[in-house]
C-alpha cells in the first residue's frame, strides 16, 4: 500500500549526484586517455595507484563516521582524484600520487564532514601540498613520448619540445620569444600535466555546458577574467608576455575553467556570483602566471576564490520575484 | 531556445505525460448511490450547513452557506440527507472532516447533470454587484488549486481599477488534463464565462493563455471567441510553473506582481478556465457548483480519462468507473504531480478543487533516497520566485525558522521545482511546508503568550488597587476606632 | 638590564590583576541583568510549573544555569526558542514526535458547580463565571499553567491540546536517510 507521507513533487527530473559525477567522469575522459598514450604506463601507475588509494582513503573515512554523507561510489572521489592526477606531472611517482589523492580525500573532504561540506577544492588542495612538499618532482616535465608509434604525425610533433613547460620556459627566460608550434600546443602534446589537452578539455566542457552538468557562465567568464588582461598585458610588452592564444593553450586553464572552477561546492550557487567567481579565478591565474613566484597559477587561484565563494554567495543574491527593481 | 527570452524566471520542464489522458472525451459518471460533501472545500472557514439529517433535498440545492468569506456548497444530486459527520478526506495528512452524507435518489433529475435542459436565464442581472451575487450564491471556487471563492475575489475588483483579466488554461502541472478537455469540449461556455467576467470585473479586454503542448483546446478556444475583440488567445511555452498566477501575469502581461501585493494591484484578474465555464453555467442557467472534470492518469491506471463527476463522489467509484488498476499504484496523488499530495484512503470524496488523482506507477517514482547537498545551484535557478532553496533549506533543518523567513520563505509557491531538480533528491518542499506551518504556530503562541502577559499585568495592578483600597478602609476604621468611636454596622458587615 | 626585562613582565601582570580586582570590586553589578531581561519575557503566572513558587524564582535560577531555557509550559515553544537565545543555551532537540504540545484546560460541565474558585485564582483571567453558574475557559487566553486545576474541588478540569495545534495536520521536518 502506498505510503502516506511522501512530499511533493511525485516526479523528478532524474539527475542525480551519482549522474552529475559520472558525466564530468566522461567529460574527463578524452583528455585523460590521450594523456595516457603520450605518457605512457608510468602515467597509467600513477592513475591507478592514486585512485586505489584515495578511494580505500574514502572508504576507511567512512567506516570511521556514524552517518557517512554520500557514499564510496557516488563518484565525487573518483572525480576528485582524476582531477588531481590531471594536474600531476606524468611520470610523478606513484606512491606519491596516491599521498596525494590520500591527501585529496581526507584533508580536502572529509576533516569537513564528507561530501558536499568542504570549502576548498579538494583536488587543487591535495595538488598544492604536493607542490610544496615536493617541488622537485612536481615540476619534472618529461617530454610525450606516445606508446603507439601508431601515429607518426603526432611523433614528430612530440619530437619538438623539450624539458621544459611553456609557461614554464617564459617564467624562466623571461621572454615569450620561445619556440612555439600551436598545434601540437593546442591538442596537448608537449611537456604539461597528465591532462593538459586544451582542444579534449575544452570539448568535455562543452559537452558537460550542454549536458548542463556544468554551469557555461563560470567557465566562460574564467577564459574572459584570464585572457582579456592577457590580451591587453600582451599588446603592451609583446616581448615577455605569452600570445592570449598560447595562454589559453597552455598550462591548466582549460582544466580549470571547466572542471575544477566548475566544482558545485566550492564555487556559489547564484548565477551572478558564479560570473564573479569564475572573473576572479581567471584574474588571480593570469596574475600568478605573470608575477607569481610559479609558473603556472590555477590551483592557488581556485583556493583563494573558494575561500572568498561564500562571501561572493551572499553578496551576489539575485532580485527575487515582486521585490522593488 | 538558447537565445530566445524566457517569459518567466527558473522553472524547469517536467515530461507531460498528457497523452495518457487527453484522447479520449470526458466520461460523464451516473450518478452514486451515496456522495459525501465535504463543508470544508474552499479556501477560508468551512461553510454552515442549512439542512439536516433526513431533509430531502433537490438537485442544486444549497446545503451549505458560505461564512467569513468563504462559499456555498449545493447538492449535486436530489435525494436525503443521511448525517452530517465526520469523514476521512482526500487531504494532506489523510485527516478527517465534517461532511454531508448524502443518499441519492435512483432518478437524478437530468437537469443538473447535464445539457441541454438547463433553464435559460436572460438578464437576470442589472448591475456588477448583482453579477457577483450569482458568482457567489452558486459557490464558485477557483478550480486551478487555491479554491479561493471567485465572488470573494470579484468583489475586491469593485474598488480597484482592473484593466485586463487574465484566463489560465495553462494547465502546466504533469498529467492533468482536465482543463485541457474543458477547453477543447466546452469552449463556448468557457469564453461564455469570460464575457460574463469581463462584466464583473470591469476589465477592457481579456487574454485566455494555454500552453503550447494543447494546440487543440488554443484552436478551439480562438474559433469560439471569434466574434470577440475583446478576447485574445496566446499559446505560451511549456514551462513549468507557467500556471502559477504570479508566473501567469509575468508571462502574460511582463509584469510582476510585487511582493505583498495581489494581482488585482497590478490591474489584472486572473481566473481558471474551468472556473469561466463554471461561471457561464451559473449565470446562464442558475447551475451552481455541483460537478467537475478531473483527470485519472498514471501508468498502473488501466484507462487513464478525465471523468466529469458529482462532487463528492469517492475516489474508488472514480477508479472503477476507468476500469481499475492495472499494475500496482506505488503513490496515489491528488493533485497534479508536482504540487499534489499522496492519500492511502480511497473512499475520501472529491472536492471543488481535486482537478486529479494519479494512480503512479513505481517505475514513474523519482529514487527516494537523498543525499548531501553539493551545492550545484540548480534549484537557485529554477526557483521562479528567484529564492535561494539550499540556503532556506539548510537553514530550515538546522532550525532557523527566522533566517528562512529572512530569505523569503513566504514568498515560496511551493511548486517544487527545486525538489524536481534537485540531484540529492533532497525533500525541499517539505522543508518549506513544514517550516511555514510551523512559523505560523509559532506566530499564534507568541500572540498568545503576550494576549497572557498583558492581562496577568491588568490583573495583578487590578488585585494591587483593590488591596491597596482595602487597606486604606481598614487604615481609616482604626483611625475612627483610635477616636474612640464605634464604626457604624454595616462597615463590618461589609467585611465579612 | 636582564633583570629588568625579566622583572618588567610580571610587574605588568600583576598591576593588571590589582586594577581588574579593584574593578571586580567597585564595578560589580548587584544583580545579574539577564534576570531582568528573563522576566521580561516570562508570562508571570506565578503558576509554578517549573518547580519554582514564581517567576521570579525562576528567571533566577535560569540564569544561574539551574534551568533549561524550556523550563516554562505556558510560554511554549516560542518562549523556550528567545530565552535560549537569550541564555546562549541550546535547547534539547526533543525529536518531533515526542513534542509535548502546549496544553489548555476545559471545565466538565457537569462537574463545575459555580464556585469561582478557579476565576479567582487563573493569573490570566482566563476563566470567566458568574457564582453558581457554569464557568467557561477561554482557551485562546489559556496557558495551561494549572492553577485553576489545583483549586477545582469538584475536579471539573481537564486538560486537551491548544486549539491553535488542532487546526489539521501539518507537515512534519523532514528527516534524512
Amino acid at each position: 500500500m502506498p505510503t502516506l507521507l511522501l512530499s511533493a513533487p511525485h516526479i523528478h527530473s532524474g539527475m542525480t549526484v551519482n549522474r552529475l559525477m559520472r558525466q564530468v567522469i566522461i567529460g574527463l575522459f578524452p583528455a585523460l586517455l590521450l594523456g595516457l598514450y603520450l605518457f605512457g604506463e608510468q602515467a597509467l601507475v600513477l592513475v591507478m595507484a592514486s585512485l586505489a588509494a584515495g578511494l580505500l582513503t574514502e572508504w576507511l573515512c567512512q567506516k570511521c563516521q556514524d552517518k557517512p554523507l554520500g557514499s564510496l561510489l557516488d563518484g565525487s572521489a573518483i572525480v576528485t582524484i582524476l582531477l588531481l592526477v590531471m594536474s600531476l606531472p606524468p611520470h610523478f611517482p606513484w606512491y606519491l600520487g596516491a599521498l596525494g589523492a590520500a591527501i585529496a580525500v581526507i584533508l580536502g573532504k572529509q576533516v569537513y564532514g564528507g561530501l558536499g561540506q568542504n570549502l576548498f577544492n579538494p583536488a587543487m588542495l591535495a595538488r598544492v601540498v604536493l607542490l610544496i612538499s615536493f617541488p622537485v618532482e612536481m615540476t619534472s616535465w618529461p617530454s610525450p613520448v606516445p606508446v603507439l608509434p601508431a601515429l607518426p604525425g603526432l611523433n614528430d610533433l612530440a619530437d619538438a619540445f623539450t624539458g621544459a613547460t611553456t609557461l614554464g620556459a617564459v617564467m624562466e627566460t623571461g621572454s615569450s620569444i620561445i619556440e612555439l608550434q600551436l598545434l601540437p600546443l593546442l591538442f596537448g602534446i608537449s611537456p604539461g600535466s597528465l591532462g593538459e589537452s586544451p582542444l579534449l578539455l575544452l570539448l568535455g566542457g562543452i559537452w558537460m555546458s550542454y549536458k548542463k552538468v556544468i554551469d557555461w557562465r563560470i567557465s566562460v567568464s574564467l577564459i574572459i577574467g584570464c585572457i582579456v588582461p592577457a590580451t591587453l598585458a600582451w599588446w603592451i610588452t609583446p616581448e615577455t608576455i605569452l600570445s592570449p592564444l598560447a595562454q589559453l593553450s597552455s598550462g591548466g586553464l582549460m582544466l580549470a575553467a571547466f572542471f575544477i572552477a566548475t566544482d558545485p561546492v566550492t564555487s556559489p550557487t547564484t548565477p551572478k556570483g558564479r560570473i564573479w567567481y569564475g572573473l576572479g579565478c581567471g584574474l588571480l591565474i593570469f596574475l600568478i602566471r605573470i608575477f607569481g613566484a610559479y609558473p603556472e597559477g590555477v590551483a592557488f587561484a581556485i583556493l583563494l576564490m573558494n575561500a572568498v565563494s561564500p562571501l561572493i554567495e551572499s553578496t551576489s543574491k539575485h532580485r527575487a520575484y515582486g521585490e522593488s527593481k | 531556445m538558447l537565445f530566445s527570452k524566457k517569459l518567466i524566471k527558473g522553472g524547469v520542464h517536467p515530461v507531460g505525460q498528457k497523452q495518457l489522458s487527453n484522447n479520449s472525451d470526458i466520461l460523464r459518471l451516473p450518478p452514486p448511490k451515496r456522495l459525501f460533501i465535504a463543508l470544508k472545500q474552499h479556501s477560508g472557514a468551512p461553510a454552515k450547513p442549512v439542512v439536516k439529517a433526513g431533509d430531502k433535498v433537490n438537485a442544486g440545492q444549497l446545503l451549505a452557506t458560505g461564512q467569513g468569506g468563504s462559499a456555498n456548497i449545493h447538492a449535486p444530486q436530489s435525494g436525503t440527507v443521511e448525517k452530517i459527520a465526520e469523514h476521512s478526506a482526500a487531504i494532506p495528512g489523510g485527516g478527517k472532516q465534517s461532511m454531508i452524507h448524502l443518499l441519492c435518489d435512483a432518478q437524478p433529475e437530468s437537469k443538473y447533470m447535464l445539457p441541454p435542459d438547463y433553464v435559460k436565464l436572460d438578464n437576470n442581472y442589472q448591475s456588477r454587484e448583482q453579477l457577483i451575487d450569482i458568482i457567489a450564491d452558486a459557490g464558485i471556487v477557483g478550480m486551478g488549486g487555491a479554491v479561493f471563492p471567485a465572488a470573494t475575489k470579484l468583489r475586491s475588483t469593485l474598488n480597484k481599477d482592473v484593466d485586463t483579466l487574465l484566463i489560465n488554461g495553462c494547465e502546466c502541472e504533469p498529467y492533468l488534463t482536465c482543463d485541457d478537455l474543458v477547453m477543447q469540449e466546452q469552449c463556448v461556455q468557457v469564453v461564455g464565462g469570460i464575457r460574463y467576467l469581463l462584466e464583473a470585473c470591469g476589465a477592457k479586454k481579456a487574454i485566455i493563455g494555454v500552453e503550447d503542448n494543447k494546440p487543440l483546446a488554443a484552436q478551439s478556444l480562438i474559433d469560439a471567441c471569434s466574434e470577440d475583440d475583446n478576447i485574445e488567445v496566446r499559446t505560451l511555452p511549456t514551462h513549468y510553473p507557467m500556471g502559477s498566477a504570479k508566473q501567469f501575469i509575468q508571462a502574460l502581461c511582463k509584469v510582476e506582481v510585487p511582493k505583498g501585493k495581489r494581482s488585482t494591484d497590478v490591474g489584472v484578474f486572473v481566473q481558471n478556465v474551468a472556473t469561466c465555464a463554471a461561471i457561464y453555467y451559473a449565470v446562464r442557467f442558475a447551475r451552481p457548483m455541483t460537478h467537475r472534470v478531473v483527470t485519472l492518469s498514471g501508468a498502473a491506471l488501466e484507462k487513464p480519462m478525465n471523468i466529469e463527476a458529482p462532487i463528492g463522489t469517492l475516489i474508488s467509484e472514480l477508479l472503477a468507473s476507468c476500469g481499475g488498476l492495472k499494475a500496482d499504484a506505488a503513490r496515489i496523488v491528488v493533485g497534479g504531480p508536482m504540487m499534489g499530495h499522496t492519500i492511502t484512503n480511497m473512499n475520501t470524496p472529491i472536492m471543488k478543487g481535486t482537478s486529479g488523482i494519479l494512480f503512479l506507477h513505481e517505475d514513474e517514482l523519482p529514487e527516494q533516497k537523498s543525499s548531501p547537498c553539493v551545492s550545484c545551484g540548480r534549484c537557485v535557478a529554477a526557483c521562479p520566485m528567484g529564492l535561494l532553496p539550499n540556503a532556506m533549506a539548510e537553514l530550515v533543518a538546522n532550525d532557523d525558522l527566522e533566517g528562512a523567513a529572512e530569505q523569503g520563505l513566504s514568498a515560496c509557491l511551493m511548486c517544487g521545482s527545486c525538489a524536481f531538480i534537485c540531484p540529492a533528491s533532497l525533500p525541499l518542499t517539505q522543508y518549506f511546508s513544514y517550516a511555514t506551518g510551523e512559523i505560523k504556530r509559532q506566530k499564534q503562541m507568541e500572540q498568545k503568550a503576550q494576549l497572557a502577559r498583558r492581562l496577568n499585568q491588568q490583573r495583578t495592578a487590578r488585585l494591587e488597587k483593590e488591596a491597596a483600597k482595602k487597606a486604606a478602609a481598614k487604615a481609616a476604621k482604626k483611625a475612627a476606632r483610635a477616636a474612640g468611636k464605634r464604626a457604624p454596622r454595616k462597615t463590618t458587615k461589609q467585611e465579612v | 638590564m636582564d633583570i629588568i626585562n625579566i622583572l618588567s613582565i610580571p610587574l605588568l601582570a600583576t598591576v593588571m590583576g590589582i586594577a581588574l580586582s579593584l574593578a571586580a570590586r567597585f564595578f560589580a553589578v548587584e544583580q545579574d541583568p539577564v534576570v531582568d531581561n528573563i522576566m521580561e519575557l516570562l508570562p508571570n503566572g506565578q503558576c509554578g510549573q517549573c518547580g519554582l513558587p514564581g517567576c521570579a524564582q525562576a528567571a533566577i535560577a535560569m540564569s544561574e544555569g539551574k534551568l533549561g531555557p524550556d523550563c516554562c509550559p505556558p510560554g511554549g515553544q516560542a518562549l523556550a526558542e528567545k530565552l535560549s537565545k537569550l541564555l546562549n543555551v541550546p535547547l534539547e532537540s526533543n525529536s518531533s514526535q515526542e513534542k509535548q504540545l502546549p496544553q489548555v484546560v476545559e471545565i466538565n460541565p457537569e462537574l463545575c458547580d459555580g464556585c469561582t474558585r478557579c476565576a479567582k485564582k487563573c493569573p490570566f483571567d482566563a476563566i470567566i463565571g458568574a457564582n453558581k453558574q457554569l464557568h467557561g475557559v477561554l482557551s485562546d487566553v489559556c496557558t495551561g499553567c494549572g492553577m485553576c486545576v489545583s483549586v477545582c474541588p469538584q475536579d471539573a478540569f481537564a486538560y486537551k491540546t491548544d486549539p491553535i495545534f488542532n487546526d489539521g495536520w501539518a507537515w512534519p521536518k523532514p528527516e534524512l536517510s
